[in-house]
């Protein structure tokens, strides 16, 4: 049963941050392979503001759960902010921009001892009522918060990309010049999009570090998490919140269960299980990018009942 | 100071080899190949391998080992371009399906790396190798002079075959047009099996170097990648002299461009250790070159080449 709440915990946290992602790229069509640097960064503050101490560190302030939550947000708006001006760049080089921003962030977050405490990590991470309750009734706890701030996050972003904003939104992805032409200063739109899905990629962060309760730069190096939102955007059909969040649970499931799976192996082929995990995850989306481009749902092609019926010439 | 010069043209001679194959990726088929960071490993464990099968002969078993090396992981890379990307160009698919399935072909190629050889860090040949001392605090090892004078003569070659034979100018004409280069008898899927082979023959050869000078190690890609990116944007797409350039420019900016900002960081009592921040030396770079110079540092010069 633990197991299953730590399924649903974690992947609610993907799930979070998928549905940044998608914001960012499934709807105004922007290619962000640095989600890992805004998920660390959302993980870290919340950290340092709810922790305890570790070594050298800053922290201790002890403050609760939600102003961690709303520091970690805050941070990750603050951290895309300031670099949203490569969204000037095309395609290609905002991919490698995003990605060396994220290189940075680890660098700085392996390196600074007095703001991370460097490789060991911060331990200890408090979670919501978590000295009243025991364990087990506390990870029942925190499933159920972070399954309601799940379904916030998807109704907060699904009113957004269902009104004008969302639709200016959807025609940049199509058509940056003509919704230049149209008069939208798209540069705007698309830091608009940016720091809002980058705000959701640190709560994602913050949610996942209050139930781990230990995180440290290994969690977010290499392009792990990256690799793995950004599948699960693919996954569910980019440009689709319900498929963005059924592709995040669909993958970390897959993932989980071929741990299980692995553990099946022989028993000299128990060190290699991990790196077989990350072939077979890879061999996945290789051939759904083949089969199955437009995801399991694929992609909504009208925004509400209205648009359905005059696309289908049913409006009277 | 001199030093820092000469590691930064070694570890640039070696990104500048492994940025060429991107580059030309990049130029043919339009997508930046996240995949160069496992190939580059993969090059140079199949070396490591061939050597642990050859007989030690005066470094001749070097030469032997990264010739196989070169045209296997150039026949691997066209195989697997024509399984998966041939499908995506045949599709006109968008420029995200690309990028996406280079990067599940890293992790595939990754694991496959770590399954066969393991975690472990591998050498070319056992032991120390003895540095000779130059003037300015210069201490050079034979596989550094090998790499510099490597990267020298691969970059004159791959010159000669771009503007002086057929095929490389229809890669150039491919490059600029390909339905008008198609249409003037240049096939486009020959020149994708000629850029992939080119792309697969340097990045063997990157991957070998690094080991020779470094070691040999799964992850040995990932850590040059981002300076190999770098590289890449500096030399502007295709340009090869451009790129050796680039190259120099990226290991002389993070050599000698950390240990100078580490002087006035001591002398304030700043306790941050900039060898440790290389790699944001080269960040900084490329966001420095793409605000400024967007069309690569050498546009306009005869480095644009």
């Amino acid at each position: 049963m633990a197991y299953i709440i730590s399924i649903i915990c974690i992947g609610t946290s993907y799930a979070i941050a998928t549905l940044g992602l998608n914001l960012q790229w499934g709807y105004t069509g922007l290619f962000n392979i640095g989600v890992a640097a805004f998920f660390a960064v959302g993980a870290y503050a919340s950290a340092i503001l709810t922790g305890p101490v570790w070594g050298g560190m800053i922290g201790g302030f002890g403050l609760p759960y939600l102003v961690g939550l709303v520091g970690a947000v805050l941070f990750a708006a603050l951290l895309a902010y300031l670099i949203a001006w490569i969204l000037r760049l095309e395609f290609g080089f905002l991919a490698i921009a995003s990605i060396m921003l994220s290189a940075v962030v680890i660098l700085i977050l392996k390196n600074e001892m007095w703001l991370t405490n460097g490789v060991w990590g911060i331990g200890g991470i408090p979670r919501p009522f978590g000295e009243m309750l025991s364990p087990s009734t506390s990870d029942w706890v925190y499933m159920i918060i972070s399954l309601v701030i799940l379904a916030g996050a998807y109704f907060l972003l699904e009113r957004g990309v269902r009104s004008p904003w969302g639709r200016t939104q959807r025609i940049i992805k199509e058509d940056p010049i003509l919704a230049e032409m149209a008069g939208k200063d798209v540069y705007k739109w698309r830091k608009m999009s940016w720091i809002i899905g980058s705000m959701y990629m640190g709560l994602a962060g913050a949610v996942y570090g209050h139930y781990i309760q230990y995180i440290n730069p290994k969690t977010f190096d290499d392009v792990m998490i990256t690799f793995l939102c950004l599948c699960m955007v693919v996954i569910g059909g980019s440009g689709n919140n319900k498929g963005s969040i059924l592709g995040a649970y669909a993958l970390w499931v897959t993932w989980t269960v071929s741990e299980i799976l692995t553990g099946y192996l022989p028993e000299a082929w128990q060190l290699r299980a991990p790196f077989i995990r990350v072939l077979i995850i890879g061999v996945a989306i290789i051939l759904l990018l083949r089969l199955r481009p437009q995801g399991l749902i694929g992609r909504e092609t009208s925004i509400s009942k209205m648009g359905e019926r005059i696309r289908t010439g049913r409006v009277e | 100071m001199g030093g820092w010069i000469v590691s930064g043209l070694v570890y640039g001679s070696i990104v500048a080899l492994g940025a060429l194959g991107c580059s030309y990726i990049l130029l043919i088929q339009r997508y930046f190949n996240f995949t160069a960071a496992p190939w580059l490993a993969l090059g140079a464990y199949f070396a490591w391998s061939m050597m642990r099968v050859l007989p030690q002969w005066r470094g001749l078993e070097l030469i032997i080992a990264a010739i196989v090396s070169m045209v296997a992981l150039g026949i691997v890379m066209t195989v697997a371009d024509k399984a998966l990307f041939k499908p995506l160009r045949k599709r006109g698919a968008p420029f995200m399906f690309f990028y996406l399935t280079s990067f599940g072909l890293l992790f595939v190629v990754r694991s496959i790396i770590w399954i066969i050889w393991g975690p472990q860090a591998k050498y070319y040949y056992s032991g120390a190798s003895v540095g000779i001392k130059g003037p300015w605090g210069i201490m050079v090892t034979p596989a550094e002079i090998l790499t510099l004078i490597v990267a020298v003569v691969v970059v004159a070659t791959l010159y000669f075959f771009q503007y002086r034979t057929k095929l490389g100018r229809g890669m150039l004409a491919t490059s600029q047009n390909s339905m008008l280069a198609s249409v003037c008898g240049v096939e486009p899927e020959t020149i994708h099996t000629t850029t992939t082979m080119i792309a697969g023959f340097v990045t063997a050869l990157a991957g070998i170097l690094y080991g020779l000078t470094i070691q040999v190690r799964p992850l040995m890609g990932w850590y040059i990648l981002l300076g190999i990116f770098v590289c890449v944007v500096c030399g502007g797409e295709g340009a090869i002299l451009g790129t050796l350039a680039a190259g120099y420019l990226v290991g002389i900016a993070e050599e000698v461009g950390s240990g100078l900002i580490q002087i006035p960081l001591n002398f304030w009592g700043i306790s941050i250790q900039m060898s440790a921040y290389k790699v944001a030396i080269s960040c900084l770079l490329f966001l420095v070159v793409i605000y400024f110079r967007p069309h690569g540092v050498w546009k306009g010069t005869f480095l644009e080449r």
